[in-house]
């Protein structure tokens, strides 16, 4: 399998200027030399809490924002450094969906026009065409078919998430970027979704990028697993072996703390796993990130930033006190 | 403050109207239970439930067009249900403190923190602008904020999101309430600060020994936190038992399926996620019979003949007339 995408020591900082003093006084480092491929098929899950960069990260893969340095490969070609013609072009591959489906689907629209938009921007075939596209999609996601002629507020969250479904397929994309799919949504109806978006990902041959705080969803459709904590990757690999075995204390920190539906469990769970709360981006603690709140940190850990290294295979783990022991001694990146 | 039989608050057949321009939703319909003193009772559902609801009406906070159609809601000897605005602004904050999902807009963003705290102790007891001060402090510092005496004077948006919510629940307690009310106290924070926040409430439960009514769509939350557990469905209550029983001897056909819809670490990725088809049913036209029947895989005529009464035992009652197979004892 070939990497679809790739994220090549991406860096997104945001100037802060004062207007007093006319001019930058400082940046929020959102996103800080973060590197992951992404095959062909597969479902990246991408982790971590807020203000961690997930969301960034997924601006950026669609081309929302351009990385302050690094580079983005998708299909091989770097998407940062494109003309804008081809930029555009290349935008038809890749595609968003958002978490609030109240907030992103335009009000005074009707559900055929907005599934149709992508398609009158991107001139692709004639309107019959487009409406026959539209119309094919509506059914696929689920939706009745009268649907199209209805608004937005006539629909159910849920129901509203298989329109942004149904947008995001209309070009015909090969890499879908969801960002918190399901967060809005009840769990009755998050599941349907969930499943809705796995048998999209087979009739399409998808990928897709899953952005989630939620890691009991992310698990659910992740093949990779990607869990950063203030704009840092720190620990990256096959889903299945980051959850079974977490070799970062954050990482492990997080399925911990999960409440789960089991009272047994919970009760006899033992709290305050991390202390405090995430420092801010504009001034990251030095050394490793997360080591002002690691109950395993020494004092290297405030000076030396850890780097990735392997824990087998495709795991990787950026931590000097790991939970278990490193593949082989060497550093990866 | 407690009633003879030792409870703190009685809901009884309560009763919520909301008129909209062109209907009237049956947003809470017929829903009676009672909290006692140090006990924590978790009300469960999914979006327009009524969970939040049965909040805001034993408050007085209903919305506009918001009415308490029937029942009672006792706390101590008296009917909140009856009483007036004027009634109620002695009970909020007093007798009952409320916490809500976010801080940010709960709190008063131009009122420093000290003076929030403090504000309910000078309008409930009268206490004066110094000792209002001085408890303060104590109370920042029983809800775990470090360095409370040197906070006072910072406002809301100084702090993080997990700060903020301990100071509305210091805000909460000021009067020493015998009744909290939390809505999704949790739900706006990360899963790292809500961790610390449930372990304070565990804490506080048992130190302070209040009756506490948790309001949450989250199950992971209330399978720590409470006693008892209420399961709302459609403006009705279907399910209602020890936490245990709710969890690991389910009954009603609705719990079940929203208990098995949450993916859990152990959920099979290869098979789909157990989903319940369809969605909730339009308050303003609520089906006859049981209201969960239209998503039912078990429903059968009986069950949209007539809304099925909750039926059991003291410490379990479900409605539903086919319910799952007791768990063996």
């Amino acid at each position: 399998m070939s990497a679809l995408l790739e994220l090549r020591d991406v860096v997104k900082e945001y100037p802060i200027t004062s207007r007093l003093l006319q001019r930058r006084t400082g940046a929020v480092h959102a996103v800080s030399g973060v590197s992951f491929e992404v095959p062909a098929g597969t479902t990246f899950g991408l982790v971590g809490e807020s203000g961690c960069g997930k969301t960034t990260i997924g601006r950026m893969i669609v081309g929302l924002e351009r990385p302050t340095s690094g580079s983005i490969l998708f299909d091989g070609r770097d998407v940062t450094r494109l003309p804008m013609r081809e930029r555009r072009r290349l935008h038809r591959a890749r595609q968003l969906v958002f978490q609030d489906p109240y907030a992103s689907l335009d009000p005074r629209m009707r559900v055929g026009g907005i599934v149709r938009e992508p398609l009158a921007i991107q001139r692709i075939g004639s309107r019959n065409e487009q409406r026959a596209t539209v119309q094919r999609l509506i059914e696929e996601v689920g939706l009745p078919r009268d649907a199209v002629d209805r608004y937005p507020h006539e629909f159910s969250g849920g129901q509203r998430q298989r329109v942004g479904l149904a947008r995001a397929l209309a070009l015909n994309p090969t890499l879908i970027v969801a960002d918190e799919p399901v967060s809005a949504l009840d769990v009755s109806i998050r599941s349907q979704v969930l499943n809705l978006m796995r048998e999209l990902q087979r009739h399409h041959d998808l990928t897709y990028i899953v952005i989630s705080h939620d890691l009991t969803v992310v698990r659910y459709v992740s093949d990779l697993l990607g869990v950063m904590y203030l704009g840092k990757l720190v620990e990256t690999g096959d889903s299945e072996a980051v959850y079974g075995s977490p070799a970062h204390p954050y990482t492990a920190a997080l399925i911990a703390t999960i409440p789960l539906p089991d009272p047994v469990h919970e009760r006899a769970k033992t709290h305050a796993a991390i202390r405090g709360e995430i420092p801010s981006a504009t001034n990251p603690p030095p050394g490793c990130r997360f080591h002002t709140r690691c109950p395993r940190a020494q004092d290297v850990c405030s000076v030396v930033e850890p780097p990735l290294r392997s824990f087998g295979g495709t795991h990787l783990a950026a931590c000097h006190f790991p939970l278990r022991q490193p593949a082989e001694s060497e550093a990866v990146a | 403050m407690s009633t003879r039989d030792g409870n703190v608050l009685a809901v009884d057949g309560l009763k919520v109207d909301i008129e909209l321009r062109r209907s009237t939703v049956h947003a809470v319909d017929d829903v009676s239970f009672t909290i006692a003193a140090g006990e924590t009772v978790g009300l469960v559902g999914e979006s327009g439930c009524g969970k939040t609801t049965i909040g805001l009406a034993v408050l007085g906070l209903l919305p506009v067009g918001g009415r308490i159609t029937g029942g009672s809601i006792r706390l101590g000897g008296d009917d909140l249900a009856t009483f007036d605005e004027a009634a109620m602004q002695r009970v909020r904050g007093n007798r009952i403190g409320i916490v809500f999902q976010d801080p940010l807009t709960s709190l008063n963003p131009t009122m420093a923190i000290g003076d929030q705290v403090g504000e309910p102790l000078r309008i409930h007891r009268g206490a004066s602008a110094r000792s209002a001060r001085a408890s303060a402090t104590e109370l920042l510092g029983l809800v775990g904020l470090p360095a409370p005496a040197r906070q006072l004077d910072r406002y809301p948006h100084e702090l993080s999101g997990g700060m903020r919510q301990r100071v509305s629940l210091a805000t909460a307690l000021a009067c020493d309430p015998s009744l909290l009310i939390a809505d999704e106290p949790t739900t706006a924070l990360d899963v790292t600060t809500q961790d610390q926040i449930l372990e304070l409430f565990a804490r506080l439960k048992e130190e302070l020994g209040m009756a506490v009514l948790l309001i949450t769509h989250d199950m992971g939350v209330v399978a720590g936190q409470a006693d008892r557990v209420l399961v709302m469905y459609a403006g009705k209550l279907v399910e209602a038992g020890s936490t245990d029983r709710i969890f690991y001897d389910v009954r009603h056909r609705y719990t079940e399926a929203l208990l098995q819809s949450i993916p859990r670490m152990t959920t099979s990725k290869t098979e789909p996620l157990y989903s319940i088809p369809g969605q909730p049913p339009d308050l303003s036209r609520p089906p006859g019979g049981c209201r969960f029947a239209a998503r039912c895989a078990h429903a059968t005529e009986a069950c949209r003949a007539a809304v099925p009464p909750l039926e059991g035992e003291a410490e379990h009652v479900f409605a539903c007339i086919h319910p799952v197979a007791a768990a063996a004892a």
